[in-house]
């Protein structure tokens, strides 16, 4: 509870600034006008519509940069073939700032999905390889001598060994790729809006609608704490190992 | 020059003949031959750097010798210094993946009970389902143990696996091998530095120097003249040979 406190009191100033009009409505409504007109947003529809456009989209463009970058990441970590081919052109792509390549990307892929899923899986894949390639690399030597001792194959080898040992930087990579995701869909969202929060936040500013623009900021704010909490909990589940504070149960993998 | 690895063709020994191996400019093993009859245990003797892991690494399959005339080993498990245990599978599984390479004996029951009976042996049945960072030091090497003795090899390769461990656990560990060996009659060959351990656990005690295996003992009584003789095989002079003994 103490540690919120000081969040509380900054609440409670800026209630105050509004209600003594200390500020223009129209620069910065107070949190109570802001709680009203979110209501009313969830009520007409227009909120949960919106979150459910943008959510979707990051699902969707996630779920395939995290799946390419795992992919490419272990051909690259399993195989000196497989690092000479993928590791510099992923790392060319690191390079660029993804942002970038937004409007390249409407040129390319028109004015409607296509392009912010793209520019969606460009951010996420490259979190994903590097953790995951840097990950596998890094798994001790010693732990893939017993692998060998014990002649597993090939598949065994990576399913057993290597994927389990890199699996915490690669849950890291996939932190930070839901991170960028988030980014990359703001950026797609409101440099090419067609639905989603992004299209609501520049079609309030057109109307000088501060309070849906905070609103839509406080969105993407929550749904970023959201994705990062729900990948800590898939942590604390796939890592549990660590800390082997309890048995292991009687579970049979 | 031929190099053979043949398996089961020595009948669950070892047979060596004029193995090198180069690391750089240094001659690690330099036409060494060694013969381990089967179900012996054989300690070889070394001090640091005379290339005892060496050669447990190339029994073991994990280096590969610059020459070698003749090289047989039967089929092989190892435990190493460390117990190498993978952290993010309970123990028994960890036994279990003995169980799953190519080479690996049929189960009767499936991996898990074998596993489960091999722990039993060892006296860790009732962490079967721990992970293994919650294991002490010695519980985690004697799961390594049961590890390698439930592959069922011809030759347990034993590279220096109670050097990490404090000296009542490593009393306890020479007790179970001893006992192990009793049950399983496998081949063991044991790497180490410590005279007496070498001496406590071994039918036959080599010493291995530039490259080469400098002498071999039965071991038989009485035993103190066998310590001196290795202490000198060893080099280790009149001086550091009472200091060790206090």
């Amino acid at each position: 509870m103490r540690r919120w406190a000081s969040t509380l009191a900054v609440i409670v100033l800026w209630q105050l600034v509004a209600a003594l009009e200390l500020l223009p409505p129209a620069v910065l409504p107070g949190p109570i006008t802001l709680l009203r007109s979110a209501a009313a947003m969830v009520v007409d529809g227009s909120l949960p519509g919106a979150l459910a456009i943008s959510l979707a989209r990051v699902l969707a463009g996630s779920a395939v940069g995290i799946v390419l970058g795992l992919l490419l990441g272990l051909v690259a970590g399993l195989w000196r073939v497989g690092e000479d081919l993928v590791d510099r052109p992923v790392q060319m792509l690191r390079t660029i700032p993804f942002t970038a390549l937004t409007p390249l990307l409407i040129l390319w892929f028109g004015l409607g999905e296509a392009p912010k899923i793209a520019l969606i899986v460009i951010a996420t894949v490259v979190p994903v390889y590097l953790n995951t390639f840097s990950g596998v690399r890094a798994v001790d030597p010693k732990l893939v001598e017993v692998a060998t001792v014990y002649r597993l194959s090939a598949r065994q080898r990576a399913v057993l060994v290597l994927l389990p040992g890199a699996l915490a930087p690669v849950l890291v990579g996939l932190r930070y790729a839901l991170g960028l995701a988030w980014i990359a869909v703001i950026v797609a969202e409101t440099v090419n809006p067609s639905a989603g929060v992004g299209h609501l936040l520049t079609t309030a500013r057109t109307y000088v609608r501060t309070d849906i623009m905070l609103i839509c900021v406080a969105v993407y704010a929550a749904l970023g704490l959201l994705t990062d909490t729900l990948v800590r909990l898939v942590e604390t589940r796939l890592l549990r190992w660590r800390a082997p504070a309890l048995p292991a149960a009687t579970r049979r993998m | 020059m031929s190099l053979s690895r043949t398996t089961r063709q020595c009948e669950g020994g070892v047979q060596v003949r004029g193995l090198s191996k180069r690391y750089g400019q240094r001659l690690v093993l330099d036409g060494l031959d060694l013969d381990v009859e089967l179900g012996q245990i054989v300690a070889l003797l070394g001090r640091s750097g005379s290339g005892k892991s060496t050669l447990v690494r190339i029994l073991a399959g994990l280096d590969r010798p610059d020459a070698s005339h003749h090289l047989a080993v039967g089929s092989v498990a190892v435990a190493f210094q460390e117990p190498r245990l993978l952290p993010w599978m309970p123990v028994w599984r960890n036994v279990a993946l003995a169980l799953e390479g190519a080479g690996a004996p049929r189960t009767d029951h499936g991996p898990r009970t074998a596993a489960v009976a091999m722990l039993d042996e060892v006296g860790l049945a009732d962490r079967a389902d721990d992970w293994p960072l919650a294991l002490s030091g010695g519980q985690a090497q004697r799961v390594a143990l049961a590890r390698a003795l439930v592959r069922e090899p011809d030759v347990l390769l034993l590279d220096e696996p109670f050097s990490g461990l404090d000296a009542l656990t490593r009393i306890s560990m020479h007790q179970l091998v001893r006992r192990l060996h009793a049950r399983h009659r496998r081949t063991m060959f044991l790497v180490t530095h410590d005279i007496d351990e070498a001496i406590r656990l071994a039918d036959q005690v080599l010493v291995l120097a530039e490259g080469r295996i400098a002498a071999a003992h039965l071991v038989r009584h009485p035993l103190h003249e066998l310590r001196r003789d290795l202490l000198g095989e060893l080099g280790v002079t009149e001086d550091e040979t009472s200091r060790t003994r206090h």
